[in-house]
């Protein structure tokens, strides 16, 4: 019968989804990611302390956070045992117009399920948490409360996504399998995600008039470096104090998301060309970006 | 030029060779008036409408002659460390401060005079810190880009750039050598002097402000 299938997903996602107790107003939902680590939503994560995973058994087990990255809205629990039967990742992505389910667990009772269709696929984004996500599932589903940090699986039972209303102003997102095992990863090894380090303070300012047409494009802001570090990659480039930095990598840079966003994990310890507005030129400074 | 694009600029330093050539250099923008060149404070106090008073730090004249130029942001010119020795009137970390050093090149000059007259602070952090006065001291740069934005104590400067790695409240416990309870009581002052919610608010508001180092 057809309704059975969602019956029968929802089933198999029942053992690896949990519930994450982690702030004052209702739990939010994780997801297992190995026998004693859970993905969770890391906006669900108010309080560091006391930190409790309820399970299918219906107990809640305390958990201690493994690390976080606020900036994709993911985070990592660790059980104290192994109680955990680890979720399955689906072996495909996920497609727009595929129908999927929303699994979460809200209450230690019995989980939750809600009717789910992949609406977009899209990316890169800009994050409003100052990240930039690869990519990301709109979802045309009901984002009920407690769901963020929750599964979407596919029929099989398998994992397409986490999901959460937390990453843009309130849409509910899923993000995709891949990504938040990657990340999951990585917070498992080295408790924290590390970036792109070029070793700036700025702010954001508008480009003189008169040094506009030296870029050749439109683009009215920039960021002027208020304070290069020492012993950084910017001052090893050279960057000075009242430099307007206006683009990397050949992307514009008008505020600090930009560059944050540009300064992604997979850009750290490479070569890159920042473009500089100083004393009435232009100039492209080539950088080695570091890592922190 | 309309009014309120211009930079209305007094400036208070000794006559002679810096005069002159901060004379070229602010006027190699169009945007800049000098309203007044002085080394007399007094000179300044008759109700001019002062954007930015450029000061050479190494002629800083006592009394409380600041407070009566109300309004005005300070740019301080300085030749080397050795000028924030002298004695600085205390009204002035009270207004939004550049603090540049004498060579400063035409660009940043009037990059700075534009932030100031933004109301933001400017400058080399550490000559910055090195100006402050006592608790007054900031990790980045001085003084709130907003109006009424509070600075950072260094210790919450350093917990705000540990949460811009991502880092967890223990982690940040210990690379700072510090208790978690004492963490959580730095993020939560944070979160109440940048007016916000969560890690990730901070995090950006924190790097718009240019408090973290990116």
């Amino acid at each position: 019968m057809f309704g059975d299938e969602f019956a029968n997903a929802v089933g198999h996602a029942t053992g690896y989804t949990v519930l994450v107790d982690a702030r004052k107003r209702m739990p939010a939902s994780g997801v297992a990611y190995a026998a004693d680590l859970v993905i969770t939503a890391d906006h669900a994560i108010e309080r560091e302390d006391h930190i409790r995973v309820g399970l299918a058994d219906g107990r809640l087990h305390p958990a201690v956070l493994a690390g976080r990255d606020p900036s994709s809205d993911l985070a990592l629990l660790r059980l104290e045992k192994p109680l955990l039967q680890p979720a399955r990742r689906s072996d495909a992505e996920g497609r727009v117009g595929q129908l999927a389910v929303t699994v979460a667990r809200p209450a230690l009772e019995s989980v939750q399920a809600g009717l789910a269709m992949i609406s977009a696929v899209g990316g890169p984004v800009r994050t409003m948490r100052g990240g930039l996500l690869r990519q990301y599932f709109r979802l045309d589903a009901t984002a009920y409360p407690g769901f963020s940090g929750g599964a979407l699986i596919d029929l099989s039972g398998a994992v397409l996504g986490i999901n959460t209303s937390g990453l843009g102003g309130g849409v509910f997102l899923a993000i995709p399998a891949a990504l938040a095992w990657k990340t999951a990863g990585l917070l498992a090894q080295y408790g924290r995600i590390r970036r792109g380090y070029l070793g700036v303070r700025s702010q954001p300012v508008e480009i003189p008039e008169g040094s506009r047409p030296l870029l050749q494009r439109e683009q009215v802001h920039a960021l002027l470096l208020v304070a290069v570090d020492s012993a950084t990659p910017a001052a090893q480039a050279g960057l000075m104090v009242g430099d307007l930095l206006a683009g990397i990598g050949g992307q514009p840079v008008a505020d600090a998301d930009d560059l944050v966003a540009a300064l992604s994990a997979e850009r750290a310890g490479l070569p890159t060309v920042v473009e500089i507005l100083r004393g009435g030129s232009r100039l492209e400074v080539a950088v080695m970006l570091g890592e922190r | 030029m309309a009014a309120e694009d211009r930079l209305r600029v007094a400036v208070l330093t000794p006559a002679g060779a810096i005069r002159a050539g901060l004379r070229v250099l602010l006027q190699s923008s169009e945007r800049v008036e000098i309203l007044r060149e002085t080394n007399d404070p007094d000179d300044l106090t008759d109700g001019l409408e002062i954007d930015v008073l450029v000061l050479h730090a190494a002629n800083p004249p006592p009394g409380g002659w600041l407070a009566q130029i109300p309004g005005a942001a300070v740019l301080l010119l300085m030749a080397d460390y050795a000028d924030g020795e002298l004695p600085l009137p205390a009204e002035l970390w009270k207004r939004p401060v550049g603090v540049l050093p004498l060579d400063v090149e035409a660009q940043t000059l009037h990059t700075a005079l534009a932030a100031l007259a933004e109301g933001m602070s400017v400058g080399l952090p550490a000559w910055l810190n090195r100006l402050y006065p006592g608790a007054a001291q900031v990790t980045g740069l001085a003084g709130g880009v907003e109006q009424g934005a509070e600075a950072l104590t260094p210790r919450e400067g350093e917990v705000l750039n540990a949460l811009a790695q991502g880092l967890t409240n223990k982690q940040i416990a210990h690379s700072l050598g510090i208790s978690e309870h004492t963490v959580k009581y730095h993020i939560s002052s944070i979160y109440s002097k940048l007016e916000v919610m969560n890690r990730a608010e901070a995090v950006r508001v924190g790097a718009r402000r240019g408090w973290i180092a990116i």
